[in-house]
């Protein structure tokens, strides 16, 4: 950490520092109320569980089980012990060692937008499902922008036999990039092909628990419900080491209260229970907590993720999952428009910017259209170039005597100016002015010179990242070696 | 009174809709009647406000379950063959496969239009959906899918209805997130819906094509 923070004593006056903005909503007695009412929800309520082996270890410790509904109320205990002993910092792991995200809460990583099945070709302008080459195109594109430090399963390979199309979406991913990726596996028969595809993309051949290179998305289904199978692939993996962000999507006025109020409540209770489960069944598993939801638009019924509103769903649940000390994913830079135009960096920007300030570890949402359904891989670079500007926002504001330069404007005096002065040079150099990579600054006859549009800036800057950086590579023989795992997984499919 | 019954209709005021369809059949006014001439228009309302983006969802699932709530009334007073309305929908998310607002959605609305709708909830297999199509003989069978990854299944459905000698006997609806017209026309699908409106438009057509099937 640099800098002195903005709290820093300032015993006898102003000692100097950094100065970082942070953005806060709720304050103690809220974060207390919207605690109380999760674990009312729990109590007097309950969350369907229907997978038996978690059944059985919720009622030993306490929790009761209707056996004809599933249901099971959680005690205030069993979900406080699980908040204590969720880890409080977990590590995603990257096959290239310097590209490791640390989820300390001291920085947010960006990551992709997922998961999707649709792709807005960048070549040719069409719509279409989207391809293996697509995700691989995706991750490729990530990994040469430092901006994004987590890589998702942003879209499915819908080229791909369906039944594999988890394994073979893994396999882009890992050749793909060398930072963390996170996907989802949603079948337990999955999980030893997926342990041995790791195996094999790590260095050393082994798959290293304490270096995990890959994460899951799990997700609840709200309303509190879980998923059988979902949850026993979940636990399956846990036993493994894989960290797990849980993911309990629901959607404001469809399958949670209309209100934020409502939503923040019900997904803190839906976190929180998944939590509890998983705590249970693997203890100190990693676990992200999600400070995120959806809202439906009720003209259309259709699945909204960006919006006001959708801002303030981020930061109260942000909130919560930074008071319980989690690592916390929240969204940004989603947006719900179908094309590159205002309304995509009105709604990602903004909400981008509020999800940094309010201190969530991972910031999902870069790369798509269409709220999360549409890959763009322009808009992965424009979205790169607002987590940069949101990074700069953090960095903050320094703020003693050498930044304010009095002796500077002493010196120059009234009438004169600043561009001779050697601090200017410094400070500049320094990175006091973050200039823009993509964005547009200057004079209207330059941008006229330059003859490109933003779009068109953006696509060469995809094209030439495609033509020339070179993702990390597999160790020898593990593409060869994940072909055949996948092979094998196919054979057992079609035999089944 | 017809036309106070398709206003409250619209409005969703479930009271006043009872009310005045109670008092209709006692005026004599046939169950048909009430049914063609301020029901189902006061529904063509509601479906043509949702799709101009006039009134909300919600709202227009309380005119739905309101409808729902006159059809028992006029149950009784419908001759035996004439059936509630436009006939019976089965529907549910295909194997592998847990999303069901979407699917909760079209079944709401078109029960509102009219159709008596089986709901088989979420994870539904091939053999499943046969079985319901045997044992509640529908006009239309409903498929829902959010994944890529479950998508076979609607394929796999069709060739067991085709194997269990159904095929001809119901219409095929599908829907869903991934699912395009193209699909559905690669898939053999009689019909597709990009959403609930469209659902309801398709199964329409789907029922008034087969009582016409030379129409086509
Ligand atoms: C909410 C949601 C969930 C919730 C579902 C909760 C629930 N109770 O249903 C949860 C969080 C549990 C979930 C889980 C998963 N999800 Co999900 N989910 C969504 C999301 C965001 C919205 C779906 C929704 O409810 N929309 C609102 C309803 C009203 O709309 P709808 O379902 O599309 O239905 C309308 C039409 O499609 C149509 N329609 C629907 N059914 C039918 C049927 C007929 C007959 C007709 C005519 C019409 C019709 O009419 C409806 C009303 O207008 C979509 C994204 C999206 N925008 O669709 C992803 C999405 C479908 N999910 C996706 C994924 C990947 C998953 C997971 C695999 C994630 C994971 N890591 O585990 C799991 C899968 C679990 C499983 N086995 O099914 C991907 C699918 C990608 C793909 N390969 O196709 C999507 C597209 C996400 C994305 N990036 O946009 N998900």
């Amino acid at each position: 950490m640099s800098g002195i923070s903005g709290n820093a004593a300032r015993s006898g006056g102003y000692v100097g520092g950094v100065l970082r903005p942070h953005l806060s909503m709720l304050d103690a007695a809220a974060i207390e109320y919207v605690h109380e009412q999760s674990l009312r929800l729990l109590a007097e309520v309950g969350v369907r569980v229907p997978l038996a082996r978690a059944q059985t270890l919720l009622k030993d410790a306490g929790a009761v089980v209707d056996d004809e509904t599933q249901i099971v109320r959680f005690p205030r205990d069993l979900i406080e012990s699980a908040i204590a002993r969720a880890p409080k910092t977990v590590l995603l792991a990257a096959r290239d060692p310097q590209k490791d995200a640390l989820l300390d809460h001291t920085r947010s990583f960006a990551t992709h937008d997922g998961m999707g099945a649709m792709c807005l070709d960048h070549r040719s302008g069409e719509r279409r499902p989207s391809t293996a080459r697509d995700l691989l195109e995706a991750m490729t594109v990530a990994d040469a922008l430092d901006e994004i430090g987590v890589l998702w399963y942003t879209a499915y390979p819908c080229d791909e036999e369906p039944r594999l199309q988890s394994l073979r979406g893994l396999q882009s991913m890992l050749a793909g990039s060398g930072k963390h990726v996170q996907g989802e596996v949603t079948d337990p028969a999955h999980v030893p092909y997926v342990m041995d595809i790791l195996a094999a993309a790590n260095p050393g051949g082994v798959w290293q628990a304490e270096r995990p290179i890959f994460s899951i998305v799990y997700c609840p289904v709200s309303p509190l419900q879980h998923d059988a199978e979902s949850l026993e692939a979940a636990i399956l993996l846990a036993e493994q080491g894989v960290p797990i962000t849980v993911y309990s999507l629901a959607i404001a006025g469809a399958t949670a209260p209309i209100t934020q109020a409502g939503t923040t409540v019900q997904t803190n209770a839906e976190e929180l229970a998944a939590f509890a489960i998983l705590q249970l069944a693997v203890p100190g598993c990693p676990l992200v907590y999600v400070g995120n939801a959806g809202i439906m638009d009720m003209r259309t019924s259709t699945y909204t993720s960006a919006g006001p509103e959708e801002i303030l769903l981020n930061l109260a649940l942000t909130e919560m999952g930074r008071h319980y000390g989690f690592p916390v994913l929240s969204c940004g830079l989603s947006s719900d428009a179908k094309e590159l135009c205002v309304q995509v960096g009105s709604d990602g920007g903004p909400m981008a910017f509020c999800t940094i300030l309010a201190g969530a570890d991972l910031l999902t949402g870069a790369g798509m259209l269409d709220s999360a359904q549409l890959l763009y891989l322009p808009k992965l670079v424009l979205d790169a170039e607002l987590v940069r500007q949101g990074q700069r926002l953090t960095a903050g504001l320094a703020l003693d005597d050498e930044h304010v330069m009095l002796d500077v404007t002493r010196r120059v005096g009234p009438g004169g100016h600043f561009l001779a002065a050697r601090e200017t040079r410094r400070f500049l150099r320094n990175g006091e002015l973050q200039l823009p990579h993509v964005f547009v600054r200057g004079s209207y006859d330059g941008w006229l010179a330059d003859g490109r549009s933003e779009s068109q800036r953006a696509t060469e800057k995809v094209d030439e990242i495609l033509a020339t950086h070179h993702p990390l590579p597999l160790p020898d023989g593990a593409a060869q070696r994940i072909e055949e795992i996948i092979a094998a997984a196919g054979e057992e499919k079609t035999a089944e | 009174m017809k036309e106070q019954l398709t206003e409250a209709l619209i409005a969703g005021n479930t009271d006043t809709v009872n009310a005045l369809t109670q008092a209709l059949l006692a005026s004599g006014t046939s169950a048909r009647e009430i049914l063609d001439e301020a029901l189902l228009p006061g529904m063509e309302v509601v479906g043509a406000r949702m799709r101009s983006g006039e009134c909300f969802i919600p709202e227009v699932l309380l005119s739905a379950r309101t409808m729902q709530g006159a059809l028992e009334i006029l149950k009784p007073h419908l001759g035996a063959g004439e059936g509630a309305g436009l006939g019976t929908i089965v529907i549910g998310t295909v194997e592998g496969d847990l999303h069901d607002i979407g699917k909760n959605l079209v079944g709401m609305l078109l029960q509102g239009a009219g159709f008596a709708v089986v709901n088989l909830g979420t994870g539904v297999s091939a053999q499943q959906f046969v079985a319901a199509v045997r044992q509640h003989s529908p006009a239309i069978l409903g498929m829902s899918a959010l994944l890529t990854t479950t998508l076979p299944h609607m394929a796999e459905t069709i060739a067991a209805l085709q194997e269990a000698g159904l095929r001809d006997q119901v219409k095929v609806l599908i829907g869903g997130a991934p699912v395009t017209q193209a699909f559905a026309d690669e898939l053999g699908a009689d019909g597709y819906g990009a959403n609930a409106g469209m659902a309801v438009d398709r199964a329409k057509t789907l029922v008034a094509q087969a009582a016409t099937p030379q129409a086509i």
